[in-house]
């Protein structure tokens, strides 16, 4: 699949609230010390923004980034958010309620439970009425969504926001998963070169093996074992340094994603192969 | 011609384990609902259990997949010959060129209910729950692709009740897009207390029988299935049915309400019928999304009038089989598939006059006609809806 990506995306980590910082922070090869106190994004009413869970909130923050960084209308784009494990705060809070014999639920946090919670966040607080999927694949949760994201954009009209955002778990939970870190990050694909500026890539399914992707640093390394949607962060890395890449992610033990990014600003030459 | 075939599908839920079963209930208009049946459920309604007991076939060498939604995957396996179309699928194609789809709500989440009702005096889980690949979103997704061999793309989509339809929708890209022959596609949710628990606190639970589109109608049903079913690109073997177009969209609206006007629905149903090239005339028959809430029958309905000539069969099929949730969607897309084979045309169950808020009448009486091409709804929450055309394979 051909397309073109966003030059610029959106980012939240513990130490790091968006994309400048992201580059800034490369270029040092050190992680920023400060510790963040958790997003608030202002595309929620003030209300919401404080009652909404955490993981919707991750979610929403990266999108608002990587739509706000390119220029891209929120109410505008298809939706796909990715997300491994879904909202541990939520299920930890249900199925501790529902171990009491006659559990009183709340229906707020009942319907903060469904996975696709960002998704339906996202539409209302941004007027967007396109399609949007919510979407799980364990450790390969961020190959799926880029997967999605890509045969989505490919067969429709438009622009494909993926936003892929995981918090971490606490006990009990921490014992069935492995997310340590929040974090979330989102880019947008297009079958159309929507500005100048946007990258040429192309997505090839492989029925080969292949090894995970290694961020740089060894604070994104530590990172991108601590939770799964940060398996992303080569693809940012290659972003922020304006140069070709080719990366790979596998989907299990006998295939993999290999994603092929063009140089700054040029179109991928030569396309050879159509998937 | 044009179109993703339904190579191979099948169904169990409340109204029957497999197709056979399925058809009887449905021409003998036997509901598979049952009051409050369901253990672990203190909750005054009735629900849609599978009539089947899961822990029969379930082998014991799985039990690190072991949840009620795997157990209940795996009967829907084995029924309608499913699982050898796809082995000749794999056989066919290989296993790295199938790849698989899951459409869930609940997952597994009902395991982890279990593990936190028995957490050891440290408030850690017990031993037999330590299932990393179980309490998660992706659990019946990893599981059928481990057990059917598929090496090829594998993912789960959790929206809500339009989980299994939005399943069908990416099968299908995936498949135009060239990335793989076929594509296995699951709708599989289970009962469980978070969902009977969570629809009693937001008073969407009837008390008795759910009764969609009646003028008392007063709340859903909950219930559950496995529907799955096999796309692919060229025919293979005997198809079923065709794929003919899809339509997605989002309400802005709320999270657990519909659009007062049915926007999100009406975009939904306009964007596939437009993908399908099918003039809404030519629609054959409609199975709702109809769950007997008073808000959702109303709101379709309204959506129905104002995208359909008047006078095309419609019929909610949870008086059957219960509001299977995040498989809904591909259980009900099945059971509108059959009209096509069958000919038979469900009528409402529970129906005995229709509200003066439903804008388009439904059928309240089963109906025998042919039929080229029928439609399927599904919303779910956060406003996420799904809408399917499928045409006759012949």
């Amino acid at each position: 699949m051909d397309l073109f990506i966003a030059p610029r995306a959106g980012i939240w980590c513990r130490s790091v609230p968006g994309w400048d910082q992201f580059c800034a922070a490369l270029a040092t090869g050190e992680e920023p010390g400060n510790r963040l106190a958790e997003p608030l994004p202002d595309l929620l009413p003030a209300r919401e923004a404080r009652r909404a869970p955490l993981h919707v909130r991750l979610a929403i923050e990266a999108g608002t980034q990587a739509c706000r960084e390119n220029g891209v209308v929120m109410s505008d784009v298809m939706t796909v958010f990715a997300s491994a494990m879904g909202d541990h705060q939520i299920t930890d809070y249900m199925c501790r309620t529902l171990a009491d014999s006659s559990p009183m639920l709340s229906p707020t946090r009942f319907h903060h439970s469904v996975h696709n919670a960002a998704s339906g966040y996202w539409s209302i607080s941004a007027g967007n009425r396109l399609a949007s999927a919510a979407i799980a694949a364990l450790s390969c949760t961020f190959a799926a969504g880029i997967l999605e994201a890509a045969s989505l954009a490919v067969s429709e009209p438009g622009t494909v926001l993926l936003i892929a955002h995981d918090i971490p778990a606490s006990s009990p939970l921490d014992a069935v998963c492995s997310t340590r870190q929040p974090f979330a990050l989102a880019f947008l694909v297009s079958s159309q070169r929507i500005a100048p500026q946007w990258r040429g890539m192309r997505l090839e399914y492989r029925e080969t093996s292949s090894p995970w992707p290694t961020p740089e640093p060894g604070w994104l390394q530590k990172l991108a074992m601590d939770n799964e949607c940060a398996r992303g962060i080569p693809l940012l890395e290659a972003l922020a340094g304006h140069r070709p890449a080719t990366l790979a992610w596998p989907l299990n033990e006998a295939a993999h994603l290999r994603l092929q990014l063009g140089p700054g600003a040029g179109a991928l030459p030569d396309p050879t192969s159509s998937v | 011609m044009e179109g993703t075939w339904l190579a191979s599908y099948t169904v169990s839920c409340a109204a029957g384990i497999g197709l056979a079963a399925v058809r009887a209930s449905l021409a003998q208009r036997k509901t598979g609902l049952r009051p409050g049946s369901w253990a672990a459920a203190g909750v005054d309604t009735w629900l849609g259990p599978v009539p089947a007991d899961l822990s029969a076939g379930w082998p014991h060498s799985m039990s690190a997949w072991d949840s009620r939604n795997n157990r209940l995957a795996w009967l829907g396996l084995h029924q309608d010959g499913f699982r050898g179309d796809v082995a000749t699928a794999i056989e066919k194609f290989g296993p790295g060129r199938v790849g698989l789809i899951v459409g869930t709500s609940t997952s597994s989440i009902g395991r982890t209910e279990e593990a936190y009702s028995s957490l050891t005096p440290e408030g850690r889980f017990g031993s037999v729950f330590l299932q990393p690949a179980i309490h998660n979103p992706h659990s019946t997704g990893a599981f059928l692709a481990h057990v059917l061999g598929i090496s090829g793309p594998t993912m789960t989509i959790s929206t809500a009740c339009s989980s299994s339809a939005k399943a069908l929708a990416s099968a299908d890209r995936w498949l135009r897009c060239g990335i793989v022959n076929a594509v296995v596609v699951a709708g599989v949710d289970s009962l469980c207390r978070s969902t009977i628990y969570g629809f009693e606190s937001l008073q969407l639970v009837s008390r008795g029988l759910c009764r969609p589109f009646d003028e008392h109608r007063d709340g859903l049903n909950i219930g559950e299935a496995a529907a799955l079913a096999l796309l692919t690109r060229e025919p293979l073997g005997t198809p079923r049915a065709r794929l003919l177009g899809y339509g997605e969209s989002c309400d802005a609206y709320h999270m657990s309400s519909p659009h007062p006007e049915g926007i999100g629905a009406r975009l939904a149903m306009e964007q596939a019928l437009h993908r399908a090239g099918v003039d809404p005339a030519d629609v054959g028959y409609v199975n709702l999304h109809g769950t007997g809430t008073r808000g959702n029958d109303s709101v379709e309905s309204l959506a129905l009038a104002a995208i359909l000539p008047p006078g095309i069969p419609a019929s909610s099929t949870k008086g059957w089989t219960g509001h299977a949730l995040g498989a809904a969607g591909l259980l009900e897309a099945v059971l509108a598939m059959e009209v096509l084979t069958t000919g038979l045309l469900p009528g409402n169950l529970n129906l005995e006059k229709t509200g003066g808020d439903i804008a388009y009448p439904v059928i309240d009486d089963n109906l025998e006609a042919r039929v080229d091409v029928v439609l399927s709804n599904s919303f779910g929450f956060g406003g996420n809806n799904c809408v399917l055309v499928f045409g006759r394979a012949d």
